[in-house]
């Protein structure tokens, strides 16, 4: 240490001792004292009270609270879609896949959206919605401009497979094969 | 007894060229790092980068703004927030738009507690790589609590795209600020028990005291910056010298190394900056929710930006001063995007440091500058 | 030394600069004062333009045989010390073919019913410019607290600057990145090898005209 006259070599041989063990056992106090302190105080954790019980989840058994705007596996409302390819422009990605072509006389061209998303016209008709949620960067950007709101983020993300090209999701005819069960 | 010695023959050494692999715990990610040793004496490393290369300049140049966003967070993901602060002020400089004051409050607030998270990884790992491997799950519950807060602000843990030109995505709401203030003042006092439990541990001190030594002229010459330059002793924060997003309105102190434990320069000045810097974050994060006011949150920015110019700005993130420069030609894409990262020059001051030490300081030296290899390759 | 690859790695003597002073207030320093001292004191020719019109930061256009010259001064000068060297980054230029300009048209006589037309101004061409890469150097002063921008604009095919690795060494790897991204020479440097892309990577990918390979040592690169 600088700023010290010099001590011999004997007494600076105790002296590191000395050190040594008053620093390790102030250490292993705190240790035994953050030990003592949450394992006795074992509460059902809920809410924020930081510092009150163990901050161990045992998941799968229990599962912690996923906040509102959490951005998780997407999901395309298909009947409030207008095909207006806004989500697919702005993915910065390209993960999103969308194929349409202009509505013939027969098909209704002024059939409207629901009244959830927003009742806008749909002109155009819907061939292929793809969502690559291997190549998805969960940045939110497709859901901030659809403008009928139909694309949005799940709480979903235990969707784990074990092929790449399961992740590949339609969602004209979407089928929820998750293999995990739900606890 | 005869020794090899006086016998006449002589005891031979020769130097062996070690590879500390890309795939190694203490290397804060993927670098190689070619070490030529005679017996525990280092005689030359040499690092190898470009492991984690994933063209971030090459991408920008085919994407608009908005979507070059998500690609800054990935550049050093653990402090996400300063990576895309630092490029919405280049952008904002070049639109030459004026930030709502609320939007400059919360960018302040969500920047420093990342600060607190970042330095708490780089705590946190240090211990683990010196081989204390209590306090990392210490740092690690404490940052869990700032990603849970994160998480209801912005959606993502880790990589939030959160901070937009013109100011910020959406509001900070009245319970959320409550529970940060909650969280700051919980945290106070456990940083107070973690600088306790590792930074005056005998063996720890003895790791990382007068090891790594970087004069306040080499760390001038080599570029260095933030903690890795404060702890050198050069006052130099970015924060007090060039503010930005309104940080002149808060009191608070750019911690310098002192000379203490060990001398100004080694690895242990600069780990304790990190410690004494997170204090400082919880003070500025305290003053900043104390004055915030209702108001807006985002400035009238077309979402298709199509700027002129070109700028470069730097920011003080928690690994250095971070640098965008941005070439802007009128398009809705820009034409050249560079990032200047601390952590590239952090590394780059290996060849002539590590000379001379000893095999296991290089670990405690790697863990002292704190890179993060997704920055340095981008 | 000898690098275990066999190539000979020559360090430079050490270039350390002056230690700087702290007490230093703000000194702001428009770059016209900064132009006009470097042509008195280095060389009328060794700045070639002062571009300050566009919106962000301005900046000085440097002779590239001088460019060593200019930062050695503006580190040590007393009215600048711009003793860190932020970044160094090159930009890729194409070759712009040139666009017409448009004649100007005459204005219509006034007569009673109709008012006067504007005669339209005519529109100059806009010359065609040479593929170039610009080298961009960002100094910054801790003791008058400035930061000043030079760029050296070097050819594309056969782009070669001097080296500032002996003035600062933050330079070092930041020439190796230029050279590895767009293929521009630093001579006099050290050890210039490619830095982030693997050793045997063909082509420099920052350059405009940069085809991506389908192989890379027989793997097929996944698109």
């Amino acid at each position: 240490m600088s700023g010290q006259q010099p001590i011999s070599e004997f007494k600076q041989y105790f002296q590191n001792i000395r050190e040594a063990v008053v620093s390790v056992s102030k250490g292993m106090g705190i240790t035994m004292r953050t030990f003592l302190k949450v394992n006795g105080l074992r509460k059902q954790l809920g809410g924020y009270e930081y510092g009150a019980g163990p901050v161990t989840v045992s998941y799968p058994e229990v599962k912690d609270n996923i906040p509102l705007h959490s951005r998780n596996r997407l999901f395309n409302h298909v009947e409030g879609c207008i095909a207006c390819n806004q989500c697919a422009v702005i993915c910065p990605v390209e993960c999103i896949t969308i194929d349409s072509r202009k509505k013939t006389p027969e098909e209704n061209p002024d059939e409207r959206t629901p009244a959830a998303f927003g009742s806008k016209p749909k002109k155009l008709k819907l061939l292929r919605f793809e969502i690559d949620e291997a190549l998805c960067c969960f940045c939110g950007l497709c859901t901030e401009v659809c403008p009928t709101e139909s694309i949005v983020h799940t709480p979903e993300f235990e969707y784990s497979k074990y092929d790449r090209d399961k992740l590949m999701y339609n969602y004209l005819s979407f089928k929820d094969d998750n293999p995990l069960p739900k606890v | 007894m005869e020794t090899p010695q006086a016998s006449g023959q002589e005891f031979r050494t020769q130097e062996i060229l070690l590879n500390m692999g890309p795939q190694h715990p203490s290397t804060h990610g993927v670098l190689r790092v070619e070490v030529v040793t005679d017996g525990e004496i280092i005689k030359a490393a040499y690092p190898d980068l470009g492991y984690l290369h994933r063209c971030f300049e090459k991408h920008a140049e085919n994407r608009e703004y908005l979507q070059v966003l998500p690609f800054c967070d990935r550049l050093d993901y653990v402090a996400a927030m300063n990576q895309e602060l630092g490029f919405c002020l280049a952008l904002e400089k070049l639109l030459e738009v004026q930030i709502p004051e609320r939007a400059q409050a919360v960018r302040v607030v969500v920047s420093e507690l990342q600060r607190i998270a970042s330095h708490l990884l780089a705590v946190g790992t240090y211990s683990i790589d010196i081989g204390g491997f209590t306090p990392m799950l210490y740092a690690f519950r404490d940052r869990e609590h700032i990603l849970s807060i994160f998480e209801e602000l912005s959606g993502a843990r880790l990589l939030y795209n959160y901070i937009r030109p013109g100011g910020v995505l959406r509001d900070l709401s009245r319970g959320l600020e409550d529970k940060i203030k909650e969280f700051c003042r919980y945290f106070k006092p456990q940083l107070q028990e973690f600088d306790e439990l590792l930074s005056g541990n005998k063996i720890f001190v003895e790791r990382t005291a007068n090891v790594g030594m970087i004069s306040p002229e080499m760390a001038i010459a080599y570029g260095l910056s933030g903690v890795n330059l404060r702890g050198s002793g050069v006052n130099w924060d970015l924060r007090k010298e060039r503010p930005y997003s309104g940080y002149e309105k808060y009191d608070f102190k750019s911690v310098v190394g002192a000379n203490d434990v060990g001398q100004v320069g080694d690895c242990w000045n600069r780990y304790h900056c990190r410690v004494r810097e997170m204090f400082e974050s919880i003070k500025i994060i305290e003053q900043a929710l104390a004055q915030i006011q209702p108001g807006d949150t985002m400035a009238k920015v077309a979402k298709a930006v199509k700027p002129t110019g070109e700028v470069y700005m730097e920011t003080e993130c928690p690994r250095g001063n971070l640098g965008y420069y941005i070439v802007a030609d009128g398009s809705k894409k820009p034409y050249r995007v560079k990032v200047k990262s601390p952590g590239f020059i952090s590394i780059s001051c290996f060849d002539e440091l590590t000379s001379g030490m000893m095999l296991a300081d290089i670990v405690a030296f790697i863990g002292s500058l704190d890179f993060v290899m997704g920055e340095v390759d981008r | 030394m000898t690098h275990p690859s066999g190539l000979k790695m020559t360090f430079l003597p050490a270039a350390v600069p002056p230690t700087p002073s702290f007490l230093g207030t703000a000194v702001p320093k428009s770059i016209d004062e900064t132009a006009e001292a470097l042509r008195t004191r280095v060389g009328a020719n060794c700045v070639k333009s002062v571009e300050k019109g566009h919106k962000g930061d301005p900046f000085l256009v440097a002779e590239p045989t001088t460019i060593v010259d200019v930062l050695k001064f503006l580190r040590d000068d007393e009215r600048f010390q711009c003793t860190m060297l932020q970044v160094i980054s090159a930009t890729d230029f194409l070759p712009t073919a040139e666009i017409p300009g448009k004649p100007g048209s005459p204005g219509t006589p006034a007569t009673d019913a109709a008012p006067a037309v504007a005669p339209v101004a005519a529109v100059p061409a806009i010359p065609a410019k040479p593929g170039r890469i610009e080298i961009f150097y960002a100094l910054y002063s801790f003791v008058h607290r400035h930061q000043i921008h030079v760029k050296a604009v070097v050819d594309r095919e056969h782009g070669q600057l001097p080296t500032a690795s002996g003035i600062f060494r933050a330079a070092n790897w930041y020439e190796r990145e230029c050279y590895d991204m767009t293929g521009v020479v630093f001579t006099g440097h050290p050890y210039l090898k490619r830095l982030l892309l693997p050793e045997d990577w063909v082509g420099h990918p920052l350059r405009k005209d940069y085809v991506f390979p389908e192989e890379y040592n027989g793997m097929k690169v996944p698109l």
